[in-house]
């Protein structure tokens, strides 16, 4: 399948992020290609971090340092939860390096750009908004620890959702007070669906 | 000589079920298939020779109804029911239950899961034969009586703390608690039975003593009807998370064929004492001190079966379909037996499971979307998963196990090595990653095994953080003209460029929704 069909035509710098909220960690996005960045720049930047131990030009690298194995899918929705976050003009992928798998949004850099100088604004108004703590794997509230109305710290465990014969704890993303809990033990849920709500 | 089976019901799904539907068909035994709602689909109803709908997902709607499964059997006419694993397995009442209605249970008596599904029966048991079981209590500790409990931590000081609180009905390490001081020990007790109660119905539990970095070995084990049991090898199973096994070997490295003979010899003691027919394990411990101790019988076919038939050419399977119908132990089980302790190939077996290793094997339900399993010279898969399946929330999130043969432990491993390399699997994080670390980890080429291995070698956050930025540079490159990411490294499914047009949107969506799912 055909993976050459750069933007616009020529290669052009994109900004590449994980979606918001797919995995447990917080990475900056980053900034591939673009003019500075040539062809053979490009390539050698491909095997210093894809093929470890081959990018100095001393052949075939050791044994224990195999080419990482990349696989590139479309990323399509699990549950409720869905990629509905993709900006105009960016697209979505399912990353797959070496068994770990990745959601990622990779959109023009310069397009990213301007959205985000736009967006910079919003970023201190949003702390103080609402906080949305969704299930992020589907299966049955075991049990709920707290009720409407109660004062909650960052980390203060929150719920326990029951999943492959596993308890799950669900924690509060931050300090606030629980405003709503949408769920009762005992309730199935799906990836994605909403449980408490903190302001 | 007796008959075999004309028609099986199997009380399992996934993977298992699938198994035990190929020994069926290999011998021309008809097989019925059960499925709850989650499972209508699944590849085991559509592989077996008939199939009934027992109920909603829930398994205890469905797989785990006794009547339900006994109205099934009755209804398709079976003469026998195969458990699998999990489940129903181990469960007297099942056993008893196929009993009475005429139909032969594929594995042990029910007595005898009466009398080994008591893990503190069963350590009483050994002492009977002589074998040593982990150092701890032999009978129902006390719960909430403060006198018993402080002549209790005195016992346990005897032992030796830390000591752990185990269930006696207990396995998958619920109901269990470690214990550090006298001090923590009434709560702990009150607690690992409450769990215990909840998990098992049977609130019992007793004392251990904790072994630090032993490793985790078992003994297969085949008997028959006359009283007459064998080993067929053992299997190092010491690569566990929260007591549940990740990497097992057949057989266990680096054991002399004194020490191979000795496990083995205590095993079929254990089990003879039981009375056990049919297919079992015997757990042990091996200390680092090179001592064994007997933990507990399971009496069902293992997970982790398969490592046993690749190295001793056996079908487990066909021989529990031979036993359950009242043969004696077959000429080649006799004679695996006698090969038991001079293996003669190495085979390792890896759980793909829906976890993930990056967050401490947190479950990952979901649906697959890409499934590529390995295959070639000594390999075998045994799975239930194809793509566009969903990875059910409500069931063991076990998706495959890769099993490979070689002529030694170090072909072996470099044969799982080959094997990972061409595993792909999209939608859901899985174990994988983790099985690419141990492949190449220097600890477990050399043998260094123990049951904190996860813990000593396994940084998962660090793993994932190095991945991650993998991912974006090849994502980036892809996007932006990088062809050679695909040329060099990987494989594209998806077109990667930003469609230019709504209508080549629209396409590309369609052709998504086109995907299985």
């Amino acid at each position: 399948m055909s993976t050459g069909d750069p933007m616009n035509g020529s290669a052009r710098a994109v900004r590449v992020s994980l979606v918001p909220g797919s995995a447990p960690g917080v990475l900056d996005p980053i900034t591939v290609g673009g003019a500075a960045d040539g062809a053979l720049q490009r390539h050698d930047a491909i095997h210093a971090t894809l093929r470890p131990g081959q990018a100095d030009g001393s052949g075939p690298g050791p044994a224990s340092a195999p080419p990482v194995a990349v696989l590139l899918l479309p990323l399509l929705p699990q549950g409720r939860r869905s990629p509905a976050a993709v900006p105009d003009g960016a697209i979505a992928l399912e990353v797959v390096v070496d068994g770990w798998r990745f959601e990622v949004l990779v959109e023009d850099a310069a397009r990213a750009d301007l959205r985000e100088r736009a967006t910079r604004g919003r970023v201190a108004e949003a702390s103080s908004r609402p906080a949305e703590v969704r299930a992020m794997i589907p299966g049955r509230v075991a049990s709920v620890a707290a009720a409407v109305g109660d004062a909650v710290e960052e980390g203060s465990p929150l719920l326990v959702i029951e999943a492959m014969k596993m308890q799950n704890e669900i924690r509060a993303p931050r300090a606030g007070t629980l405003t709503r809990v949408v769920v009762e033990a005992g309730r199935n849920v799906d990836a994605g669906d909403l449980l408490v709500v903190i302001e | 000589m007796t008959t075999q089976f004309r028609r099986v019901l199997i009380a399992n799904r996934g993977e298992i079920a699938i198994r035990i539907i190929r020994a069926c068909r290999e011998l021309g035994i008809e097989s019925v298939a059960v499925y709850s709602d989650a499972d209508a689909g699944a590849l085991h109803v559509r592989m077996a020779d008939r199939a009934a709908r027992i109920g909603p997902p829930a398994p205890a709607e469905s797989y785990l109804r006794i009547d339900t499964l006994l109205e099934v059997a009755r209804l398709h006419d079976c003469d026998a029911v195969h458990p699998g694993y999990g489940f129903l397995a181990e469960r007297a009442a099942f056993a008893r239950a196929v009993e009475e209605a005429g139909l032969a249970f594929i594995g042990p008596r029910s007595d005898v899961l009466d009398s080994l599904g008591d893990k503190l029966n069963a350590r009483r048991l050994a002492r009977e034969v002589g074998v040593a079981a982990v150092p701890g209590t032999l009978s129902p500790a006390a719960i909430g009586d403060p006198e018993a409990i402080a002549e209790l931590a005195r016992v346990a000081q005897s032992i030796g703390f830390p000591v752990l609180v185990k269930a006696a009905a207990g396995g998958g390490g619920r109901g269990m608690r470690r214990v550090a001081s006298a001090a923590e020990l009434g709560p702990a007790l009150m607690a690992a039975s409450a769990e215990a109660a909840a998990a098992f119905g049977d609130g019992a539990v007793y004392l251990e003593r904790e072994i630090t970095r032993a490793r985790h070995i078992e003994v297969q084990l085949l008997g028959d009807a006359y009283g007459d049991v064998v080993a067929i090898g053992e299997r190092d199973c010491s690569i566990q998370r929260r007591h549940q096994k990740l990497v097992e070997e057949a057989p266990a490295p680096g054991l002399s064929r004194t020490e191979r003979l000795a496990i083995h010899a205590r095993a079929v003691a254990v089990a003879k004492a039981a009375r056990l027919s049919n297919a079992a394990t015997a757990e042990f411990l091996f200390t680092p001190e090179r001592e064994f101790f007997f933990l507990e019988v399971n009496t069902r076919l293992q997970v982790e079966h398969g490592i046993t038939e690749l190295v001793s050419g056996l079908d487990l399977v066909r021989e529990q379909l031979s036993l359950a119908t009242g043969a004696p132990l077959s000429a080649a089980v006799r004679e695996a037996a006698s090969r038991a302790a001079d293996p003669e190939r190495h085979a390792i077996e890896v759980r793909l499971t829906a976890e993930d290793p990056g967050r401490d094997f947190a479950p990952t339900p979901g649906i697959v979307r890409h499934w590529v399993m390995p295959s070639g010279p000594g390999v075998r898969v045994d799975s239930g998963i194809e793509a566009g399946l969903a990875v059910a929330p409500e069931y063991d999130n076990l998706i495959a196990k890769l099993m490979v043969v070689g002529a030694d432990r170090d072909a072996a491993i470099d044969r799982l090595g080959r094997a990972l390399r061409e595993t792909e699997i999209g939608g859901i994080q899985t174990t994988l990653p983790f099985y690419r670390f141990v492949v190449g980890a220097p600890a477990f080429r050399a043998g260094d095994l123990s049951t904190d291995w996860v813990g000593e070698h396994w940084d998962g956050a660090a793993a994932w953080r190095s991945a991650a930025g993998q991912a974006r540079l090849a994502a980036g490159l892809a996007v932006s003209g990088g062809g050679p990411v695909a040329a060099a490294t990987g494989r594209v499914i998806a077109p990667a460029a930003t469609p230019s047009t709504r209508w080549r949107a629209a396409g590309r969506a369609a052709a998504i929704d086109r995907w299985p799912r």
